[in-house]
């Protein structure tokens, strides 16, 4: 119904092959026919666990974990790999019919081939339960002990939230650097913030807080 | 009644590149009235681009102004916007109506100049920096089939995605898929 038949009610728009084409009554509502975008079906099972491995890294860990996982009939959800000091470290969210014990022993081959440490805790949560961070906190210090714990309380106390939390040790083992990038929650104001860690440089750990502003788009 | 449904990922209509507007007629007018409307409906964006809404012509609204702090042009509609300069680069986070539920890291240019056309086809030419060149940016990147997940990068290590020429192709890892191939601070 390309054109107007009869007194003229409204403009409408609809889009044919991606153009915008204009019509003046509306006539039956809207084409519904359009394949509508779908993800993968996922068992939407309320339990998860949350799976560990620790170990030595070496190409070919994560193929071989997530072959075993899904040829076990379990899903995977949110994950997180990453090295530390050269091993291997990741966690995973896992759900399916298997217990805690029974995903052991599912792993239990490929974690002695690969020389890896199997750790399962059952978990509540689940998946789109993200928060979006206001805040980075970014630290820099000559490594010493109680950094992490200086930092962390002190923000701790103003009822921050930490999100993510990654640190490492820069310089060389003469003159060792502490860097470590935080990014959370807050409710309190940059400046009030930056008050809470401000007796930190007196111990010569530099504290950088800045907002973090997620652009929608 | 002008609330468009936004298409959102893995709908491969994201990836179609879009085409310029050749006809600034009450159509267009209205077209761009239903974008505003959808964008307004949705999560706090900033802005829309209308691939989003399943039109594939190159049109994009971009309004900063709601930001406190943030330099701006006000409510921006950009009819066939090009980039033609970027200059520096920073990281920035950055979510999208077509991606529900999930935000990412991206290095967008920290200063942009481009080329556009207002609603009614007059030419613009605009300078902006900041969150708002990131917003630029963000959008004109949907015109051209890409989303803020093809850009985002490491969280631990800012790491940029070498750029691959076809000459080079061998060995370096599909540079083919190279999302960013069009644009370069």
């Amino acid at each position: 119904m390309p054109a107007a038949q009869g007194p003229r009610r409204a403009l409408y728009i609809r889009f044919h092959r991606g153009h915008p084409v204009a019509y003046y009554i509306r006539a039956g509502g809207w084409d519904k026919s359009q394949p509508r975008a779908t993800g993968p079906t996922r068992c939407r099972l309320s339990d998860w666990q949350m799976l560990t491995l620790v170990g030595e890294d070496r190409p070919g860990i994560v193929a071989r974990v997530a072959t075993t996982l899904t040829e076990g009939g379990c899903n995977l959800g949110e994950a997180s790999m990453i090295r530390l000091g050269g091993n291997f470290t990741i966690m995973l969210m896992i759900s399916g019919e298997r217990s805690g014990p029974d995903l052991e022993r599912l792993l239990a081959p490929v974690a002695a081939e690969l020389h890896l440490r199997v750790h399962v805790d059952p978990a509540s949560g689940g998946l789109h339960r993200h928060l979006v961070p206001n805040i980075q906190v970014r630290v820099i210090g000559a490594d010493r002990a109680g950094i992490v714990a200086a930092v962390t309380t002190a923000l701790a106390q103003t009822g921050f939230n930490i999100l993510e939390l990654e640190s490492d040790v820069a310089g060389d083992a003469e003159r060792p650097v502490y860097i470590m990038n935080i990014q959370g929650c807050s409710e309190q104001t940059v400046e009030s913030l930056r008050d809470a860690v401000a007796g930190l440089h007196a111990q010569g750990i530099a504290v950088d807080i800045a907002p973090v502003e997620t652009l929608i788009g | 009644m002008g609330i468009r449904e936004i298409l959102r990922v893995p709908d491969e209509r994201l990836k179609q590149v879009s085409t310029p507007v050749a006809r600034f007629d009450a159509v267009l007018q209205l077209a761009i009235t239903e974008l505003e409307e959808t964008r307004l409906a949705g999560p706090a964006a900033v802005g829309i681009a209308a691939p989003q809404v399943g039109w594939f012509e190159r049109v994009v609204i971009v309004d900063v102004s709601t930001k406190k702090g943030v330099y701006n042009h006000g409510h921006l509609i950009l009819v066939n916007p090009e980039i033609e300069h970027w200059e520096g680069y920073e990281i920035g986070r950055e979510g999208c109506l077509s991606v529900p539920d999930y935000t990412g890291n991206v290095i967008r240019a920290t200063r942009i100049r481009l080329t556009a056309q207002d609603p009614r086809g007059k030419p613009l030419a605009l300078e902006m920096d900041g969150y708002e060149a990131r917003a630029v940016q963000h959008e004109i990147d949907h015109l051209d089939g890409l989303l803020f997940i093809d850009r985002v990068v490491s969280r631990r290590t800012d790491l940029f995605r070498r750029k691959v020429y076809a000459a080079q192709g061998a060995g370096s890892g599909g540079g083919g898929m190279q999302p960013g191939a069009r644009q370069g601070p």
